[in-house]
């Protein structure tokens, strides 16, 4: 934990607001690598301001002769204009969830524009490393905070619920260069955490929303085409929704490995099609390598005879498939 | 005129009877009658000794489903069953008390058909009980060395039954590739 605390002052707050302010910093204290205080005889860094005491509309109309604080907001209108980055609003009645993601988003703009740093600093890396990397390890229960560095907005992820909230601003998660990544343990008494637990989406989306799931055919730079690779859990549904060659590729990779041309040449994909395949199971920790010799051992050539057995049986499946109703890529043949 | 045949199997209640009825074209026949094993599910019947489905493909052809009883102690009739089977369909009840260890039994005990054709697992019932979890069991697979598909599915909606099927006949297709 840093040795020197972050002061946070709250000016013009109601009772039970600055309990629940209290209430926050503890648990950031406890979830976080930071020393959180309430500035009682010392200016704070963080200014948790009501605007609609008189105390906290004359601390925020001062804010310029600190450019060196961050501004937490509530109970009043903003100045119009572009926003404000020492700037950050909060909706009343405040929420307890909203109160930790702007203290947090405070601090991450501190940290940005501090180059000593009071707080520790965390590797800076890209939103796409920081989700593969953290998607290697996906069985173990933990909860991940990514912040950007830039923005303030902080999107936490769950494990092994494969789920995230986003908290904050993040204009464009797509766009999100530099986050940095604190990895928090699973608190099941911890309020703040429980909500947005509650409230969590499908990790799939965010990965979708990053870029990554659709990589527009091109295979990640952590994957290697020369490799072959095996599938080591099926995917999930909402994988195979969001990838429409996930399911052929899949289905080939359970029974044996492959590379990505023995693939696009087994299964008739496209090598784009494959890659985005390739890239969606290998995000989620579903992808392994293996040994070049084991890898061909495992895929033996047909002989003709079997060929034409073959060819028969997958005319049965098209068959099959228009019957339920399933819409076939090729025509149904009588087999 | 060709006959080709899927097998679903899984404990008493998964709802293979169910599974069938949904995409059979054909009243699905079925050989139950009293449940006196009511200790281990309050079903008022059973199957004894198969559940009967068909769909037509034309030129004569048909794929026929059959839905194996659920009791260990028909075991005999799953090998007779599974015979020249294009592949198997296990549906497990995550209400039951060892859902996981179940599965167990259903893949030891077809473990032949599973290594020449395919298997896809349904999980039933998750609305009733959460846990344990899809990841419970793709954990119990991966401590037997192998990946299969599971998934969570209602038997009584049509489409979800027809998806199910559809991953089969994705992992049969893959197998002949």
């Amino acid at each position: 934990m840093s040795e020197t605390p972050l002061l946070v002052a709250a000016v013009g707050l109601s009772e039970p607001d600055a309990r629940l302010l209290t209430a926050t910093l503890s648990t950031l204290c406890i979830r976080t690598d930071a020393a959180w205080k309430l500035a009682r005889d010392a200016p704070g860094e963080i200014l948790v301001v009501d605007l609609s005491h008189p105390e906290g509309a004359a601390a925020f109309a001062q804010r310029g002769i600190s450019p060196d604080k961050v501004f937490i907001v509530l109970g009043g209108a903003l100045p119009g204009g572009a926003p404000d980055p020492q700037v950050l609003p909060l909706a009343t009645p405040i929420q307890a969830q909203d109160l930790y993601g702007a203290l947090e988003s405070a601090a991450a703009r501190l940290r940005a524009d501090d180059k000593a740093g009071s707080l520790p600093s965390q590797p800076v890396t890209t939103l796409a490393d920081a989700l593969y990397d953290m998607l290697q390890q996906a069985d173990r229960m933990r909860v991940m905070q990514i912040t950007d560095v830039e923005e303030g907005g902080t999107i936490f992820v769950f494990f092994p619920e494969r789920i995230f909230f986003l908290e904050g601003r993040l204009s464009s998660v797509h766009g999100t260069e530099r986050v940095c990544v604190v990895e928090a343990p699973r608190d099941d008494d911890d309020v703040a955490m429980t909500a947005r637990l509650a409230m969590a989406q499908p990790l799939m989306r965010l990965l979708v929303l990053a870029g990554l799931s659709n990589s527009k055919g091109t295979l990640l730079p952590q994957l290697d085409p020369a490799m072959a690779y095996r599938l080591n859990r099926w995917p999930t549904m909402e994988m195979l929704g969001a990838v429409p060659s996930l399911l052929k590729v899949s289905a080939y990779l359970i029974k044996r490995a492959g590379t990505v041309q023995e693939m696009t040449a087994r299964t008739g994909l496209l090598p784009e099609a494959v890659a985005d395949a390739l890239n969606a199971c290998a995000l989620n920790g579903y992808l392994e390598t293996v040994p070049r010799e084991r890898a061909v051992e495992q895929s033996p050539a047909q002989p003709p005879v079997k060929q034409a057995a073959t060819k028969a049986k997958l005319g049965l499946f098209q068959r099959i498939r228009a019957k339920l109703g399933l819409a076939t890529a090729e025509p149904a043949s009588d087999g | 005129m060709a006959e080709y045949k899927i097998i679903i199997t899984g404990p008493m209640g998964a709802g293979k009877t169910t599974a069938i009825e949904a995409v059979s074209e054909v009243p699905v026949v079925s050989t139950d009658v009293a449940n006196t094993a009511k200790k281990d599910h309050a079903k008022a019947t059973t199957t004894v000794a198969m559940d009967y489905g068909e769909l037509t493909l034309g030129g004569g052809d048909h794929l026929r489903l059959y839905g194996t009883p659920g009791q260990q102690r028909f075991e005999f009739m799953w090998k007779i069953l599974a015979k020249g089977a294009l592949g198997l369909i296990v549906l497990m009840d995550n209400a039951r008390p060892n859902a996981v260890r179940d599965l167990d039994i259903y893949l030891d005990n077809f473990a032949e058909l599973i290594a020449d054709t395919g298997v896809v697992i349904g999980i039933t019932r998750m609305d009733v009980s959460s846990q344990p979890s899809l990841e419970d069991y793709h954990r119990s697979l991966r401590r037997r060395g192998v990946v299969y598909p599971i998934m969570a599915l209602d038997v009584r909606k049509k489409q979800e039954v027809v998806i199910l099927l559809d991953t089969l006949f994705s992992i049969l297709e893959a197998a002949e590739a």
